[in-house]
């Protein structure tokens, strides 16, 4: 389990880049979320594995999401 | 066919999806081999070959899909992961479509499937609310969880399902369908239909009635979906938009999950220990159904156009080529995953392209798994108390699996409805044709008694075919006549034999040895309560049957011809 507390990995999100496509949300579901417009928001606190975190950001078909 | 009736006509299914069919031939459904050994050669050559992926898998031919062939242009294909992601990604060099699409004509290519940039974004953004993860819900909700509940009842009464058509084929086509508000007896029309004005034929008048009055539904969000020009003007999309949108959502949404289906159960049904897993643990399911994305996508080529001259993973490719991205070979590139070969649903989850990339990723992709997850659930690990035996059909017939559920001796409940305590789990080792072959041969001391019950077969006359036609069904002796229940299970139309009785009402059945006319007619109102809670009695399940469906089931007194019917 994740310490809930850790801030794990930052990560930067292009809302001009995001697409809404939720892919984002399939590998770290408690890291994003979508607001109304569907765009990707980070989850407070964010709470997953780094290693969720970072195949999410590799996976994200845009490219809106950093490290 | 002893009771039930499926929700679509099985042989019209069977046309339309038969993998091996001439549906499916213009997508390559010839093919028989194993392709991977050879794409895994060409991966580890190089990233990106020339030549069409069709022709460099010694499969030639101009194979249609996503408005290929383009005979007159070359062609490449990126095998490598690394080469897919960059076709992926650059939308802008490797385009969906060379030039700007006519938004004035309908078409399942007109719409954001062949749009680039901007364009594709505002047109997306229609949509895409609508299948994000937490729409997920609303997609069950709306369509998916009563069709593979009616489906699996059915098949469960039935005794024995071609998985291919009974199942995997028409959970999306129903699915999908549903929940663009299209009645179920349009949906195979709709997939039958192979040019858009037939298509827009079926769609026009729904259209239109979403118009003037809205519900929750696929069309009305496309009717009521506002567009955002570059200039900033907004307006309501036009007729053909709506009709090509439709066209390629119907479409995309329909055939990949109907194969991903067969691939995830295929797999796991023939990897005893892996089904094991799965039933023992039902959060293994959706890794199972990932795993099997990855490891055999059900459409493992696309295509884009290559916009301007480029040095691409070592390849010149010139502009107006095109460019195939083999995402299977790609899924099994031992840069990005161990043992790319093995089926192993413990897997961690990587990204993959089983939905494409980029800016055209599947749209319909979260609500593909759960369309894929009830159906696999409830056949792999058995909530009906039933396992499911797997056997081949003949080469030559059809290409897919069936299978037959083993009644388990434990009892069935179900959630929800009230008479479901009384249910009674059927055994149909003996069913359908085989039922009648081996009543007829042993005058009954075979098929008579089943499940308790005595059943009788009737011949009656094919209102089409003018044929004789025998069906095994449960009968009630009352007086010296014989009631009988046109139920199909609840299913929504009436059984052919009781459509072909409303036409030709004198029939013949046998009853153990003995063969004898006799003259159908149907219980009225008060007749059919008076009956109804007599042929309830030995067959609770009439009960169950009738509350699925809004038809009044009814109940036939079949009267031995030469006496005079009663009532």
């Amino acid at each position: 389990m994740p310490d809930e507390a850790s801030p794990g990995p930052a990560v930067a999100i292009d809302r001009e880049a995001c697409l809404g496509t939720g892919l984002c949300i399939v590998y770290a579901p408690r890291t994003f979320a979508h607001d109304d417009e569907t765009k990707a928001v980070l989850q407070d606190p964010p709470h997953d594995d780094p290693d969720d975190v970072r195949t999410a950001v590799e996976a994200c078909p845009m490219g809106a999401l950093a490290l | 066919m002893t009771d039930t009736a499926p929700l679509l006509d099985p042989a019209r299914v069977r046309e339309l999806f038969d993998l091996r069919g001439s549906y499916m031939a213009r997508v390559g459904g010839g093919y028989e081999g194993d392709p991977y050994p050879l794409w895994n050669r060409l991966r580890e050559r190089a990233p990106v070959h020339e030549g069409s992926l069709h022709d460099l898998s010694d499969f030639p031919g101009d194979y249609f899909f996503q408005g290929l062939p383009e005979p007159d242009r070359p062609h490449f294909t990126a095998f490598g992961y690394a080469a897919c992601n960059d076709v992926y990604r650059d939308a802008e060099l490797f385009a969906s479509n060379p030039e700007p699409i006519d938004l004035s004509r309908p078409s399942p290519t007109n719409t954001l499937l062949n749009m680039g940039g901007q364009q594709h974004r505002r047109y997306r953004a229609l949509v895409q609310p609508r299948f994000a993860p937490k729409q997920v819900e609303w997609w069950i909700r709306k369509s998916i969880d009563g069709v593979v509940h009616a489906l699996i009842d059915h098949l469960q009464d039935a005794g024995r399902a071609e998985l291919n058509v009974d199942f995997c084929a028409a959970i999306p086509v129903l699915t999908i369908t549903g929940a663009f508000g299209i009645p179920v007896d349009q949906a195979l029309d709709l997939r039958a239909a192979n040019d858009p004005m037939t298509t827009v034929g079926i769609i026009a008048p729904l259209v239109a009635a979403r118009r003037e009055e809205p519900g929750d539904d696929l069309l009305t969000v496309l009717v009521q979906a506002e567009l955002t020009e570059e200039d900033g003007t907004v307006h309501r999309l036009s007729d053909p938009e709506i009709y090509s949108f439709c066209m390629l959502l119907l479409a995309a949404g329909s055939g990949t999950t109907w194969k991903q289906m067969g691939i995830t159960l295929t797999a796991l049904l023939q990897r005893p220990e892996v089904l094991e897993q799965v039933r023992a643990d039902r959060a293994l399911l959706r890794p199972a159904i990932e795993e099997a994305l990855r490891w055999q996508p059900t459409d493992p080529c696309f295509a884009r156009f290559v916009m301007r001259d480029t040095e691409f993973h070592g390849v010149r490719v010139p502009e107006g080529a095109v460019m195939h991205i083999n995402l299977g070979a790609a899924n099994r590139d031992p840069a990005k995953f161990d043992r790319p070969d093995e089926f192993d649903i413990h897997r961690p989850p990587r990204p993959m392209f089983s939905f494409g990339g980029g800016p055209h990723i599947c749209l319909g992709m979260h609500v593909a798994a759960p369309r894929c997850s009830p159906a696999s659930a409830r056949c792999s690990t058995g909530s009906r108390a039933c396992d499911w035996t797997l056997t081949r059909r003949p080469r030559g017939t059809s290409a897919s699996t069936s299978a037959a559920p083993r009644p388990s001796p434990s009892s069935s409940t179900a959630e929800g409805a009230p008479d479901m305590a009384q249910y009674q789990q059927i055994d149909a080792s003996l069913f359908g044709p085989d039922h009648v072959r081996r009543y007829r041969e042993t005058d009954g001391e075979v098929g008579y008694l089943w499940n308790g019950v005595p059943i009788l077969l009737l011949t009656t006359t094919g209102r089409k075919s003018g044929e004789p036609r025998t069906t095994p069904l449960i009968f009630t002796p009352h007086g010296s006549d014989f009631l009988v229940v046109a139920s199909q299970g609840g299913a929504p139309t009436h059984p052919n034999w009781y459509l072909n009785l409303l036409e030709r009402p004198d029939a013949e059945i046998q009853v153990k040895a003995d063969r004898f006319p006799v003259r159908a007619r149907t219980a009225g109102d008060d007749e059919r309560t008076r009956l109804w809670d007599v042929v309830r009695g030995p067959w609770p399940n009439y009960d169950v049957y009738q509350e699925r469906t809004d038809r009044v089931i009814p109940v036939v007194v079949l009267t031995p011809a030469g006496r005079t019917p009663r009532g």
